[in-house]
């Protein structure tokens, strides 16, 4: 055989053995092969879910969801120091930022060897797409947008970028971020919105929907090529919840809440608004007030512990988590249940005698020196004397369990994290039996609620029985369907027989405001009732009063007929321009049913004073009142 | 069909050359030639598919931009295809050495080949790129540039064959003559069967052109150290001529390997690459990944993941592994089917020829191109160590392709030839 051909023989035989390997590698190795090129080539992507939307009861948006693009850089794309000089003078005034510094960022990027740094985080429109045009026209790979979720509440208040009052903070909570990883793979994260307080802790998972997943096909820098159909499960989408809160009446408490406290100075407050007939929240103000888009400063982690809880304590929907000594406010409560158990009438005269009164263990004191009161006087003028003489007669076993029977003790079951259950001595072990008749008729060994006081005190306004309050009104899914509704009032128990709670309302409550100590609270158009309240403020852990340190409260409501609303303002430690419940709070009530009621359209119950027909109990009352120039303010 | 009765020495063998009448038909060999046009196309194919993945599609109006796409491959071929045509229609014959002082012709390519090889280590003239000057720019045609090492791999041959098959003046040498070839049964193509004169001269001017491509491109270097002793082997050179001259060929390799330390990776990363993944051996092993993820028939052209970065080299050296990513180990198999046609159809010719130049020329190109593939597919496969040498007319780059296409020219050129063979009749008993 001639060399030429042998060596053809040769080159084909090398050419067979090569197309023999790509056989042997595919039916050998093939499979693993396969594997392996699709893990590199693959990657996993999280789908966000969209976070449900928070509506008021009108429908108002009070709090929702944007996707804001943030920039993000892939340092390895980026040649070498030339190339960074001329992205980082080129993007840096298109993103606001110093081009200097960006040079010094993306440098710093490249040396840590990392394929992934945010530039910057949710930029503006205007940004956006100045940004796009630049990448486009300078043909810059490197740099590239993700969308990343931002939590926002439309019913805010702006001045010129900054937020002056934002709508129900305390209630709505706010939305921490969770880093969460945006490829399976890589270090880099986007915020993963969960709710951290209110109602956007308390129903996150609703709220939250179920984040999808995608597997993506992406390059070597893992930027993704294409989705395959397979491999995908569509993000389920939070829901929307509709609250019972009315953004308005909220706004109307929040602002005569927050110019009572400024007034006062006092150290915080609270106003809470209640349907006295469904047991709906329509309001629930606490001042002062913090920024849910701003929850913390941005130096929050270098602050110390203590300033730490100072800036965590505004976070609190005292509302619902802070249980105090109720004082006076605590004395219809019992005068009704001494009315319900029979052990007195309203007209009854005790001789009261002021203004100090021994009763054994302890010794009472009334504001103003009585002589004989009628039950409804006792309530109007407050006095603690007579209350304690109801007590003596009612005994431990029944207060407590009419206490009880009101819902003090117990969460009202809101539903909103972190409320408390209030302090109701445990019976009959804690009752002290000379010590406790006397006290607790006057709002003290008790620690209650601001919401399990409207709760009760709604317990006047709707016929004797106790309405569990809601804030959650319905559910909607994200297709708009409805997933729950809760629109339904839920009666717990009846309290007080309907005769009772209407004789105690119409005559004791509206006298308060009429001719007692409530007065700052009436109104021209609607006949306004309720009951004062200051009370002091015990030592945390127990072991007296804090001296000098009041709680100022008035719990009311209108109008006196038929109650639309029941409005409850506690405002703690005010320290100018008096205490009194009367002078400090009243008004805000005032303010505030005067305000709501005509917000709801109700239909006015007193056209005018001179106007003699019609008369209710509680206007003859008031004219009586008038004519008596009764001027009292006290406990 | 001895009709011809074959030269029994090389003097005879050009006189019987110049007195046997020399057929030229009109038409050239259409398989060689479609098969070629096949692989050209399909590199257009595979190279558009490979790179439109970072460049822009290149369908634009605008000239420069379009120069710079993906489908500048297709002008490639297409000049390629065109030097093939051309190089068909020339007589192979004005490059032989059939009378003494006719060397000058093979002599010249030589020549320039060697001239252009020093020029490419000039680093005004040379272009850097990828760690190794390559490529000279040609002035005035906007970036174009091209691969002296392309040219020095055809010219080899060229040269070699002529050289091989000068006629030597019987006498001569005499004092060599103990070294000189026995009289075979087959007479060789060449005279390297006379060690002094005809051995020694060829050796050693191929070595310096191997030498020189050598510093640069040691792949192609490699590649035209196998050719040059094949050619030498069928120009009669005994074997242990070639061990004699091996022996200094692979102190020489291994001095070019220690020029590079990139060079000793590679022959490290074969023994091992699948130890490593992540470094020297990443390349390989994303090969193979792209040939078992394509299976038996592949992702479908265009559909391959691969290219987006994955493997290195996907439009050039590893355009094989896209291949079979894309169309699967099937579009491998047709690929290497296509190189073992123009074996088969390079091999007829070389039979055909009608005189010793033709045949070893024939032999020489023939193996040249169908022994580069062999060489890459060995290396997509993991057969043998990373190279760097392309796949013949389907990798990018221009000078690959139009110097390939040159050289299936001069095979078509020496196709379209051979002797007249007189008729006889058969003598039936």
């Amino acid at each position: 055989m001639r060399a030429g051909t042998v060596l053809c023989a040769l080159v084909a035989a090398l050419l067979i053995g090569g197309g023999a390997r790509l056989v042997y590698i595919n039916r050998a190795e093939g499979a693993a092969l396969r594997a392996r090129a699709e893990r590199q080539q693959t990657a996993r992507r999280t789908i966000p879910a969209w976070r449900g939307d928070i509506l008021d009861t009108r429908g108002r948006l009070l709090a929702t969801t944007l996707r804001r693009p943030s920039v993000f850089v892939d340092p390895g794309l980026l040649a070498d120091e030339s190339a960074i000089r001329f992205a980082a003078y080129q993007l840096g005034p298109v993103l606001g930022l110093k081009p200097a510094e960006l040079e010094a960022e993306l440098l710093r990027r490249k040396a840590s060897g990392t394929r992934f740094a945010w530039i910057k985080r949710r930029i503006s429109d205007d940004e956006l797409s100045a940004f796009l045009r630049t990448i486009e026209v300078t043909r810059q790979r490197a740099f590239d947008v993700q969308y990343e979720p931002v939590r926002v509440y439309p019913q805010t208040r702006e001045e010129r970028g900054r937020t002056v009052e934002a709508i129900a903070p305390h209630v709505l909570g706010f939305c921490g971020v969770d880093q969460r990883p945006i490829r399976d793979d890589s270090e880099a994260t986007f915020d993963d919105l969960h709710g951290r307080a209110g109602v956007e802790e308390a129903w996150d998972s609703l709220l939250a929907g179920r984040p999808g997943e995608q597997i993506v096909v992406v390059d070597v820098v893992r930027r993704p090529l294409r989705a395959p159909e397979e491999g995908y499960i569509p993000a389920e989408d939070g829901a929307t919840l509709v609250l019972t809160l009315d953004a308005y009446i909220q706004h109307l408490a929040q602002r005569a809440l927050g110019k009572a406290v400024e007034k006062h100075k006092a150290e915080w407050g609270i106003a809470v608004v209640l349907d006295p007939q469904s047991g709906e929240v329509l309001a629930m103000a606490v001042s002062p007030a913090f920024d849910p888009l701003n929850p913390a400063p941005p130096n929050f982690h270098e602050l110390s512990e203590v300033q730490k809880k100072k800036v965590m304590e505004q976070w609190r929907n005292r509302a619902i988590t802070d249980s105090y000594e109720p004082g006076s406010i605590f004395k219809p409560f019992t005068a009704s249940l001494a009315l319900e158990e029979g052990v007195t009438r309203l007209d009854e005269v005790f001789a009261i005698n002021g203004p100090v009164r021994d009763f054994g263990a302890r010794t009472i004191h009334d504001t103003h020196a009585y002589g004989a009161l009628t039950l409804h006087e006792v309530i109007s003028k407050s006095s603690n004397i007579g209350m304690g003489i109801l007590g003596g007669r009612l005994g431990c076993e029944r207060l407590h369990r009419y206490v009880r029977s009101f819902g003090f003790g117990d969460v009202t079951g809101l539903g909103l994290p972190g409320e408390h259950a209030g302090m109701v001595l445990e019976y009959p072990r804690r009752w002290n039996p000379s010590f406790s008749p006397q006290s607790v008729p006057i709002g003290q060994e008790i620690a209650v609620t601001a919401i399990q006081l409207v709760s009760a005190f709604s317990v006047f306004c709707n016929g004797g029985i106790l309405y569990r309050p809601r804030i959650l009104r319905g559910v909607f899914n994200a297709d708009g369907t409805v997933r729950a509704d809760y629109s339904r009032p839920i009666a717990i128990r009846r309290v007080l027989s309907e005769v009772t709670a209407e004789r105690f309302r119409r005559e004791a409550l509206v006298e308060t405001v009429v001719s007692g100590t409530g007065k700052s609270a009436a109104l021209k158009e609607y006949q306004v009732f309720g009951k004062t309240g200051t009370a002091q403020i015990a030592h945390l852990g127990g072991g007296g009063y804090q001296g000098g340190k009041y709680m100022a409260s008035f719990i009311g409501g209108a109008p006196s007929d038929r109650p639309r609303l029941v409005v409850l303002v506690s405002i703690a430690k005010p320290s100018v321009g008096g205490y009194y419940g009367g002078v400090v709070a009243a008004p805000v009530v005032k303010e505030i049913l005067a305000e709501t009621l005509a917000y709801m359209r109700v239909p006015p119950e007193l056209s005018d004073d001179s106007d003699a027909g019609g008369l209710t109990p509680g206007r003859r009352r008031a004219s009586v009142a008038r004519e008596a120039g009764n001027d009292d303010s006290g406990d | 069909m001895a009709a011809v009765p074959r030269p029994r020495s090389l003097s005879e063998s050009a006189a019987a050359d110049a007195a046997a009448a020399i057929v030229v038909t009109r038409y050239y060999d259409p398989t060689l030639v479609f098969t070629a046009g096949a692989l050209m196309t399909l590199g257009v194919a595979m190279v558009y598919s490979t790179t439109v993945t970072i460049e822009g599609s290149g369908l634009s109006a605008d000239v420069q931009t379009w120069w710079h796409s993906p489908l500048r491959q297709g002008v490639f071929a297409l000049a390629g295809f065109l030097g093939m045509l051309v190089a068909a229609h020339l007589d192979y014959r004005m490059f032989a050495w059939a009378r003494p002082r006719d060397g000058w012709r093979a002599g010249i390519l030589a020549a320039l080949a060697v001239g252009l090889l020093v020029a490419v280590l000039v680093p005004g003239i040379g272009k850097e790129a990828l760690g190794a000057r390559r490529a000279i720019e040609v002035p005035g045609l906007g970036g174009l540039s091209f691969q002296p090492s392309e040219i020095a791999k055809v010219v080899l041959v060229v040269w070699i064959a002529a050289l091989l098959t000068r006629p030597l003046r019987p006498g001569t040498g005499a004092r060599w003559a103990f070294l000189r070839a026995p009289a075979r049964r087959r007479p060789p193509l060449g005279n390297a069967g006379d060690f002094a004169r005809g051995f020694l001269p060829a050796a050693v001017s191929g070595a310096v052109l191997i030498g020189l491509t050598g510093i640069e491109d040691f792949g192609t270097a490699a590649l035209m150290g196998a050719i040059l002793m094949a050619l030498l082997l069928a120009g009669g050179a005994r074997l242990w001529y070639l061990a004699a001259a091996v022996l200094p060929g692979i102190g020489a390799g291994v001095l070019l390997v220690s020029l590079k330390p990139a060079r000793l990776a590679r022959l490290t990363t074969f023994f091992g690459a699948e130890a490593d993944p992540g470094g020297a051996g990443y390349q390989i092993n994303q090969a193979l990944m792209s040939i078992g993820s394509g299976g038996w028939f592949g992702r479908g052209l265009g559909n391959g993941v691969q290219k987006y970065g994955y493997l290195p080299q996907d439009n050039n050296d590893f355009i094989l592994a896209s291949i079979c990513e894309e169309l699967g180990v099937a579009g491998g198999l047709v690929v290497t089917a296509l190189f073992l046609v123009l074996l088969y159809r390079g091999w007829r010719i070389s039979r055909a020829a009608p005189d010793a130049f033709g045949r070893l020329l024939a032999l020489g190109l023939t193996l040249t191109i169908c022994l580069q593939a062999a060489f890459n597919i060995g290396v997509v496969t993991h057969s043998v160590p990373t190279k760097g040498i392309s796949l013949p007319f389907v990798s990018a780059g221009g000078s690959g392709v139009v110097f390939l296409g040159i050289a299936t020219g001069l095979l078509a050129s020496i196709g379209r030839r051979y002797a007249r063979v007189a008729w006889q009749p058969v003598e039936r008993p």
